[in-house]
């Protein structure tokens, strides 16, 4: 009778087997490259996790990857839909760069406290706009947020191809920023870095903020049912709001760190599609912070492993995003069917 | 002159595209699968060309792949009901995958893919056309053609006066014994054909090759259009054509020297600047329009 | 001419078996009643006579003849046609183009415009329907929609009629004009089956009456042989224990009146608007038919809509533009008409459900915190107390029976004693004995001073419980009356009396 614990088992159930299959079509792919699936996901996990250095590089992959999770899932779980992440991060990104090229006459920790500072604000202004217009004026906030995502990514690749081109550097990124301000890496090899305790923060007080806090509760309702969230005196758009910004904040950090912690400058490749990844992972796991958190690093563990897997057999790492793909479309479908099965949607 | 010509050249994907969402908008989906379905056309529309040899089964290769992309976006979406946003973005990232596998496979190469033995669409030159309407592509006519053919329909056949009732009142379709189901799943069809047609004429006509992401936002700009219609054929249309003149000015600014990157902003803005207008003397909270008692809706009593 | 046979109709909804072994027999040419309580099941025998439900087993028979109906479009072809509780429309489209939906008359592939607008018009001439045939179906009025729903089955020739519960959003003449045509269907040797609970209507136009109970048929009698008290009795399978009358005990009333409701505008064109005040101690009863400005004063009062006109104002302070929270923070209560889309979020948690308006109080929050032990204490407490059957309280509202949703709206309004409580359809798709739990806690609320703002469409409810009765018609109030004052007759009436 304990329906609904059955229901969260049952899902959780869906997703693993989803997946599971999903790696079956990934190696039926394989297959067409003539490799070996099982030699191919055996390679994928000793390129990520094989050695130290291979642990820490796909550590350092998980840092952005998590932010964004979390990012998405914050803002759908607030029922407010935020495509807009890619754009949010690709300015913070560049705002924390433009802190360390042109304010460089400050002392360190100043910049990277400005940094950050400025990287967030940026990208939660740029998440502003679109839920403003979208909570006043019900101009549809997919559309805005895809739109504003070209216009920053344009307006920060006329940056770095323009009045910021770095002197030295190839075509797209801009100057390094100054060294005071890079956030020391851990090891010889690979980008992991201080900036991997601001992100387990951040990510730790939005995971505890969504599960633990009435404003938790709040969004929850916002998405479930926003009639009723008003209807329970709850302001709505003030809440979704919160989450979008709540969101954006996050994207920023995570451009912050790719400048300050990995690249130390900004480039126009800065995002290997980070927040897009994301988003099926917040998607795939209906928008719980722990599962999704769990899911980022399966995926980054994935795709870390995958370019010794494309170099191996040739598969190309993209494999590794059509599998999650995959796996979101299967959840989706496995919980519509489920339900049916179950005949919970009631006729009457 | 050149600047209607390269109008014409960006509107004919818009149109191809934005006239298949606006009918399935009208059946109460919106299709925001585009992008993906037009990147993925795109692929197979080199592919088939360069396999088959002949820009007509590029086409067809190209319809192929778009029809089962919506197909299986509306198993998802009309048959099982679920999020149309989970879905049609899952499916544009899904798209982006396919063909970033396929041409590895196919073409060994990850960024791009061009080879002489691609037959473009052949552009049409008639002797009685003015000049500056001469040396278009086939898609160009193509396009023309479809918007008429589908005018016609929307306005004057059973069949459009049906499209709509599936998008406004569903049950009211089904009660009078037609399948609103089926009617999405025909306009979903018909999306795809006209998708796929927009995808084989960025690769085989526009540009003759596939680049990763060639898409560029374009299904994104259809579908800023079909909102900006909702539903209606005549202000998709209108909206299509602003967004491409918008798309060819910022191409055209790029050669009078001006930066290309914040040339190409201009159509993104337009589209936030369009939808903004049309939507400033509405406020999302409270609409206008409830009717009073006298003329009152039906409540429904659930 | 048909008559239709019904023979073991079963149809289960997940656990509910919504009709159970069902038999029913109409005649040709004649008006059959098919009454019972809401959620008796009769619109599902309707559904699955139209063909929108799969029925889990029975069969229908025509003239005797047993047919298969798997959808609308195998009912119209037999000639069964249905006008809906609510209208099967399109806005937008015109009348004449909603007449021939679905039948549309074509050249070719095109849809044949001229000689629809020509049948449809042949059509209204032949049963004297004035309505334009050009004018789009949103400027219609509710009486004139279900017009337009009638000639439709008549386009499709359709000789088995169903109507469901039409007269609930008809004013008195129309419902009038309805039996008219009922009579003239009758004449013409067409059978209608009427759907409905008001017995004073099943009594005037009918020819057979069949009364159903919990999915099952109870009985079949003639007209002649049916009063109003053994269609009750047999409708609601006791004696109806109507809970004592309130009324005179004028102490229990506090002199200061909770709620102050100063020309208020129900409908954002009102021009003029209702004024009324509730007192503590006092239940009052807002009766009138649907539609008339009900909903409209629900989302008022919760907050849900602005006010345009007019002011609000609790215990002598102003709330008028006073948001949801403040004013639950002060002590109003909200029991919403649509439970499922206002009242729950079906898909959030029973826990959820139950804390929402509460969840900021100190009780289950420390600082930004949610107080899980305390919540769960509460919720558990909750649930016992008003008898609410869930198995945990983790699991979706939405899993719940109807009358258990019901009692854990009642339960989050009430447990928080309020001052004022707006109760709207409390008891709506609920059954007998869940109802007569409702209405206890609604005098007990009463009992200790709350004032209680009852909104309900089932006139026996408002006239055994309401201290006074306010009748809504068009968004005003008709009429104000002490309940000493009232009848089922005179409220009737005023419910009925025409503004204009």
């Amino acid at each position: 009778m304990n329906r609904s614990v059955f229901r969260e088992q049952r899902d959780l159930l869906i997703v693993i087997l989803s997946f599971g299959i999903s790696l079956f079509l990934g190696a039926l792919f394989i297959l067409l490259y003539g490799a070996d699936p099982i030699d191919a996901y055996a390679g994928m996990l000793r390129g990520a996790l094989g050695d130290r250095d291979a642990l820490i590089a796909t550590l350092a992959r998980a840092v952005p990857i998590v932010l964004s999770t979390m990012s998405i899932a914050v803002a759908f779980n607030g029922g407010i839909w935020n495509i807009g992440a890619e754009g949010q991060l690709f300015l913070g990104a560049f705002a924390a760069a433009w802190v360390g090229i042109d304010l460089k006459f400050l002392p360190g920790y100043v910049l990277i406290l400005l940094g950050l500072a400025a990287a967030i604000g940026v990208a939660m202004f740029w998440a502003w706009i679109p839920a403003r217009l979208s909570l006043d004026r019900g101009i549809n906030i997919v559309v805005l947020t895809i739109m504003l995502n070209s216009i920053a990514i344009l307006f920060t690749t006329w940056l770095a191809t323009g009045p910021y081109a770095g002197a030295r550097a190839n075509a797209g990124t801009t100057d390094r920023i100054v060294e005071s301000m890079r956030l020391p890496h851990f090891g010889a090899f690979g980008t992991l870095n201080w900036g991997v305790f601001a992100a387990v923060a951040a990510v730790a007080a939005v995971a505890v903020m969504m599960t633990a806090t009435v404003a938790g509760y709040e969004w929850r309702c916002c998405r479930l049912n926003p009639i009723f969230a008003r209807y329970g005196g709850i302001d709505v758009p003030a809440r979704k709001m919160q989450a979008m910004l709540l969101s954006g904040s996050l994207a920023g950090l995570a451009g912050a760190l790719l400048v300050m912690g990995d690249h130390y400058r900004f480039m126009t490749t800065i995002s290997a599609g980070y927040t897009w990844t994301g988003m099926i992972l917040a998607m795939m796991v209906a928008n719980a912070p722990a599962a999704g958190i769990a899911a980022a690093i399966v995926y980054a563990v994935m795709s870390s492993g995958a370019l010794e897997m494309e170099l191996a057999t040739g598969v190309p790492t993209e494999l590794v995003s059509l599998i999650v793909c995959c796996a979101v479309l299967f959840v989706t479908a496995g919980i519509a069917v489920a339900d049916r099965l179950a005949n919970r949607i009631r006729e009457d | 002159m050149e600047l209607v010509r390269a109008s014409i050249r960006m509107v004919t994907p818009l149109l191809f595209t934005a006239l298949g969402g606006a009918w399935t908008q009208q059946t109460g989906i919106l299709n925001i699968g585009q992008e993906g379905a037009m990147l993925l056309a795109s692929f197979f529309a080199i592919l088939g060309n360069y396999l088959l040899g002949g820009w007509i089964a590029g086409v067809l290769c190209a319809i192929a792949a778009s029809l089962a992309y919506n197909i299986l976006f509306g198993l998802l979406c009309v048959t099982l009901r679920s999020n149309i946003w989970v879905v049609g973005m899952t499916m544009n990232i899904l798209a982006d995958d396919i063909a970033m596998i396929l041409m590895k496979f196919f073409f060994h190469t990850k960024g791009g893919f061009r080879d002489p033995s691609i037959v473009p669409m052949p552009d049409i030159s008639l002797p009685f056309l003015p000049e500056w309407l001469n040396g278009l592509s086939v898609a160009v006519w193509a396009a023309i053609v479809v918007l008429v053919v589908m005018l016609r329909i929307d306005r004057s056949t059973v069949f459009g006066l049906r499209l709509k009732c599936a998008g406004e009142n569903e049950d009211a379709l089904a009660s009078a014994g037609v399948s609103p189901t089926r009617m999405r799943y025909v306009a979903l069809l018909v999306n795809g054909v006209l998708v796929g047609a927009a995808g084989a004429y960025l690769s085989t006509s526009y540009l003759v090759a596939f680049v990763v992401g060639m898409s560029a936002g374009r299904g994104w700009i259809a579908v800023a259009a079909v909102i900006f219609g909702n539903g209606h054929l005549g202000w998709t249309i209108v909206g299509v054509c602003l967004f491409g003149l918008a798309q060819a000015t910022g191409i055209e600014l790029q050669s009078h020297g001006f930066s290309s990157h914040l040339a190409l902003m201009l159509p993104y803005l337009l589209v936030v600047a369009v939808l903004v207008a049309k939507q400033w003397r509405l406020p999302g909270r409270e609409r206008p329009g409830r009717s009073a008692p006298a003329q009152g809706n039906p409540r429904h009593k659930r | 001419m048909p008559s239709l046979s019904i023979r073991g109709l079963s149809k289960t909804f997940g656990a509910l078996r919504a009709v159970d072994d069902f038999p029913f027999d109409a005649a040709s040419a004649s008006i059959h009643a098919l009454v019972g309580e809401n959620g008796a099941g009769k619109s599902t025998v309707a559904r699955c006579l139209y063909g929108m439900y799969r029925p889990d087993g029975g069969e229908f028979l025509l003239d005797g003849k047993t047919v298969s109906i798997r959808s609308p479009r195998d009912a119209m072809r037999l000639g069964i046609g249905m006008v809906h509780q609510h209208f099967m429309l399109v806005p937008s489209l015109s009348v004449f183009e909603n007449v021939v939906l679905g039948n549309e008359p074509r050249k070719g592939v095109r849809f044949a415009r001229d000689r629809a607008l020509d049948e449809v018009r042949e059509l209204m001439d032949r049963y004297s329907m004035d309505i334009d045939p050009l004018a789009p179906v949103r400027t219609l009025s509710v009486g004139l929609r279900q017009r337009l729903e009638i000639l439709k089955l008549l386009y499709r020739r359709a000789t088995l009629l169903v109507f469901d519960e039409p007269t609930a959003v008809l004013a008195p003449e129309e419902i009038l004009g309805l039996f008219d045509i009922f009579s003239t269907f009758r004449d013409e040797g067409k059978t209608v089956i009427f759907i409905a609970h008001n017995l004073s209507e099943v009594l005037a136009v009918s020819d057979r009456i069949t009364v159903m109970r919990h999915g099952r048929h109870v009985a079949t009698m003639d007209r002649a042989g049916a009063t109003p008290d053994l269609l009750t009795r047999l409708m609601v399978g006791r004696n109806v224990p109507f809970p004592a009358a309130p009324g005179e005990d004028a102490l229990l009333r506090s002199s200061a009146p909770v709620l102050e409701i100063r020309d208020l505008g129900l409908f954002p064109s009102s021009k003029e608007g209702v004024s009324f005040d509730v007192r503590g101690g006092e239940i009052l009863g807002i009766a009138g038919i649907t539609g008339n400005g009900q909903k409209e004063l629900e989302d008022l009062l919760t907050g849900l809509s602005p006010v345009r006109h007019g002011r609000i104002l609790l215990s002598g302070t102003d709330i008028t533009r006073r948001p949801v929270r403040e004013r639950r923070d002060t002590g109003m209560a909200f029991i919403p008409e649509d439970r499922l889309r206002t009242g729950l979020a079906p898909l959030a948690a029973v826990r959820d459900n139950a804390i929402l308006g509460h969840h900021r109080e100190t009780r289950f929050r420390s600082g930004p915190f949610v107080r899980r032990g305390a919540v769960g204490n509460f919720v558990r407490t909750l649930l016992a107390s008003y008898g609410i059957a869930a198995a945990h309280d983790a699991i979706q509202a939405g899993t719940l029976s109807g009358g258990n949703m019901q009692r854990l709206v009642m339960a989050r309004e009430l447990e928080h004693s309020p001052r004022f409580l707006l109760a709207a359809q409390p008891t709506r798709g609920v059954d007998i004995g869940g109802r007569a739990a409702i209405h206890e806690r609604l005098l007990s609320l009463r009992r200790d001073g709350g004032a209680i703002l009852l909104i309900s469409a089932d006139l026996d409810e408002i006239l055994s419980l309401s201290d006074r009765i306010a009748v809504l018609l068009g968004g005003l109030f008709t009429a104000v009356l002490p309940r000493s004052d009232a009848s089922r007759d005179r409220i009737g009436a005023l419910m009925l009396a025409s503004a204009k």
